[in-house]
């Protein structure tokens, strides 16, 4: 055997060896946060936008929002292990470009199981395209309202608070309202929903809404979260969803004093970056 | 004087005719004074014959000087029209749309415009702005509401100029488009740009970010999808090149190419015509842009001459490919940086990778890697004052981060190439396929991440004095006289006397 050929053998076991120990390495880095008793909640910092992603004890992944870009990919990229190209259920609040844009790229890269929006329309090209991958991609698709319940797993619901059947003419009123429950912990993510649907929904179904965690409104516009909402949820965590030096002067000062107030601790993504909670049902944690 | 050496000198003349005129105005009086001088020193009255020569020497520097001049004086039919109030332009997306993460960008070529509600024909391109959805595709027709305007230089770039090489001189930002009918371009480019599309979908449904981005950027050119902060990361350990198709890259792949399908046992010619071949895919899957187009010509031709011809005149052939390119297109000496990289990066392989070659002993031999690490530096060498004066910083790490990733650019393309395939007809094909190249894009991501935190990566410069980038390559020429010629000259000397002997 020549020389040549004995190093190429040597090499292409040793490189053989290699790829072995690095695939190994980065699946056992990958899989150690699939700890089956948590419940993680992380509002990912996708810049001036929402976009929160739940994976639950049962390992079911649910993605609410997805942001104004490709961001997001890059996030759950980090989040999921490299293999897991499955999303369970993505939700679409509202069709804002804010909101859905990432959507878009999110059902384009990954095998979306449900998808769900409160069925409004809107007449802008990046709905057309929302439109458009749903039915290349023939995912399954509902529109949920107030008093739809998601089952997802042991002790873990979806309860769906907004939109009413009647709906309102602003679009970020129409948006969806979600309140997920875990044993003793709830979250309440409140899209974009302005004064009118939080008085709404504080006179009328205040149990409904108290929540642990909050989603505060209109990544903290001065339009949304008042003293009402939010002696009503009571939280102990508020988090908001917001771009660095947005244009839009997001959060406004008001929100952030009624929240300071209240004595609710505030965490926002374009200072903290993403925000990580967890929960076993009995302790909140955040990462 | 060979017949060789003055058809050399005759193109060198024009191509410095070209030279002056990007940088210099010349009035017409001073040509017409030119071409006289040149005229008075080819009469026949003169006795030197290089006198002669050197009167057809200037001949053909004005003839560069008159090509430049016709070819920057053209302007489309449409860019009359610019910064006259909105218009109705009706026309075709004649390239793939180039999708960024907040925008779309097209070029459309016009056939008619509507002005007060008459339409007349006016032909031009026009570089269209718009939001990132909807998606436009090639072929597109359509019907464009906007401003068109000429393009705006910005502070440190010739941003006109620039577009005007491509046959740009007007661009609309976010016009009101309404969509007439699909597939109304050529065939083939719609199959190829069908084909390209297939791929990348394949890659993004595969493989997760930002390993996913990477690929796309390998495998189809495509880097707009990378996000800001990983490009740094690119910039600042010099290995953006890798998603780029460069002359360097080209050349250095198919040399690997090359070399992979010898071991194998393929007959010289049969490789090489395979390594041509796999160029020429390479370049039509990626939607055969300019830029491309121009580097593979010349790393095609580098390729021929080195396989075919006579080996000593490789120099020769890539410099008349050039020449030829700049003859087409005289804009592109000057205001093209991936022409003048590529062309900068050949020459440096062509000069230096051997004597580089034989100083890189200590690395091992295997997948070329002391090859492929020679053509880096030999090709950084050569084009080190053209990447410091167009993206004023130059990396310290570049060597050590090419030389772990370059060699597997290859094996990530064809292994690329066939996952994407494979995840295009099943997902738990393209599943198996993907995971090998999941790790060798993790690893390239690592070595990347790992190199870019390294204290002092790279040095910004603010400005680079043109002065210089002359004295550096007088001082290369100076280096390679003196170092490497004698070696090759001794080389070639030796192979002559052992030729009869065999």
């Amino acid at each position: 055997m020549s020389i040549q050929k004995r190093n190429f053998i040597l090499y292409f076991f040793g490189s053989l060896v290699v790829i072995f120990v690095l695939f190994w390495t980065a699946v056992f880095s990958q899989a150690r946060s699939e700890d089956n008793q948590l419940l993680k909640v992380t509002f990912f910092d996708v810049g001036q936008g929402d976009s929160a992603f739940i994976e639950t004890p049962g390992g079911r992944q649910i993605l609410i929002d997805g942001g104004p870009d490709n961001t997001i990919l890059r996030k759950l990229g980090e989040e999921l292990p490299f293999y897991d190209r499955d999303i369970d259920l993505v939700i679409l609040t509202h069709p804002e470009a804010d909101h859905l844009n990432g959507i878009i790229e999110v059902l384009k890269s990954y095998n979306v199981h449900l998808v769900a929006d409160p069925g409004i329309m809107k007449d802008t090209g990046a709905y057309q395209e929302y439109q458009d991958v749903l039915e290349e991609s023939r995912v399954p698709y509902r529109t949920l309202r107030a008093g739809d319940r998601i089952v997802i797993g042991e002790n873990i619901v979806f309860d769906i608070l907004n939109p009413q059947i009647a709906t309102y003419r602003e679009i970020n009123n129409n948006s969806i309202v979600a309140r997920l429950t875990y044993k003793k912990h709830s979250f309440l993510f409140t899209a974009d929903i302005e004064k009118p649907v939080e008085y709404e929904l504080a006179k009328e179904n205040a149990p409904l809404i108290d929540s642990d965690v909050l989603k505060v409104g209109h990544h903290g516009s001065k339009t949304s979260s008042t003293k009402l909402f939010l002696a009503a949820v009571s939280p102990d965590l508020a988090v908001i969803s917001v771009g660095r030096n947005n244009s839009y002067g997001h959060p406004t000062q008001d929100v952030l004093e009624n929240l300071k107030e209240y004595g609710i601790k505030v965490l926002r993504t374009d200072i903290d970056g993403d925000v990580k909670v967890l929960s076993d049902g009995e302790n909140l944690t955040i990462e | 004087m060979g017949k060789g050496r003055i058809f050399l000198y005759l193109c060198l003349s024009f191509v410095g005719g070209i030279f002056i005129r990007s940088f210099f105005p010349i009035p017409r009086e001073a040509l017409w004074g030119i071409i006289v001088l040149g005229l008075a020193c080819v009469m026949p009255i003169w006795r030197e014959k290089r006198f002669i020569i050197f009167g057809f020497c200037i001949l053909f520097a004005a003839l560069g000087i008159y090509r430049y001049q016709q070819k920057a004086g053209e302007v489309s039919k449409i860019a009359y029209h610019n910064d006259r109030g909105e218009v109705v332009l009706k026309g075709i997306i004649s390239r793939d749309p180039d999708v960024r993460s907040k925008i779309i960008q097209f070029t459309f070529e016009t056939d008619s415009i509507i002005i007060d509600g008459a339409r007349s024909p006016a032909s031009g391109n026009v570089l269209v702005t718009s939001k990132r959805y909807p998606e436009y595709h090639y072929g597109d027709e359509l019907e464009i509401k906007g401003e068109l305007e000429t393009p705006k230089n910005f502070s440190d770039f010739d941003y006109r100029a620039y577009l005007a090489k491509e046959g740009i001189y007007s661009v609309v930002s976010f016009p009101e488009i309404t969509l007439l009918s699909h597939d109304e371009g050529n065939t083939i480019f719609a199959w190829i740009f069908e084909v390209k599309h297939a791929l990348r979908d394949s890659i993004t449904k595969n493989l997760s970010s930002p390993e996913s981005e990477i690929l796309s950027g390998i495998l189809l050119g495509e880097q707009r999808k990378v996000s800001d902060d990983l490009l740094e990361k690119f910039n600042i350990t010099g290995t953006r090149h890798i998603m780029a198709i460069s002359g360097m890259n080209i050349t250095i792949i198919s040399e690997i190419v090359l070399s992979v399908l010898l071991f194998l046992g393929l007959w010289r010619t049969q490789a090489f015509i395979s390594s041509l071949f796999f160029i020429t895919i390479f370049i039509l899957m990626i939607g055969a842009p300019a830029s491309a187009v121009r580097a593979g010509v010349m790393a095609g031709v580098l390729l021929f001459a080195q396989n075919l011809g006579r080996p000593r005149n490789e120099n020769r052939a890539v410099l008349y490919a050039a020449l030829a390119m700049v003859f087409i297109n005289p804009l592109l000496f000057r205001f093209d940086a991936g022409f003048q990289l590529s062309f900068l990066a050949i020459l440096g392989i062509i000069y230096f990778s051997k004597y580089f070659e034989e100083r890189l002993r200590f690395l091992p031999k295997v997948i070329g890697i002391r090859g492929v690490s020679a053509m880096t530096v030999a090709a950084q060498i050569m084009t080190l004052p053209l990447l410091l004066s167009t993206f004023g910083r130059v990396s310290l790490v570049s060597l050590p981060a090419n030389i772990l990733i370059v060699p597997l650019l290859p094996l990530v393309m064809v292994g690329g190439f066939i996952a994407a395939l494979g995840g295009m007809f099943s997902e738990i094909i393209g599943k198996v396929l993907f995971l090998p190249l999941w790790l060798i894009l993790h690893y390239i991501i690592l070595v990347i991440e790992f190199f870019s935190r390294v204290p002092l990566a790279s040095f910004s410069f603010e400005k680079v004095s043109w002065g210089l980038v002359p004295f550096y390559y007088v001082l290369l020429f100076w280096f390679w006289r003196r170092f490497i010629r004698k070696k090759l000259v001794q080389r070639s000397v030796l192979d002559q006397q052992e030729a009869p002997g065999k």
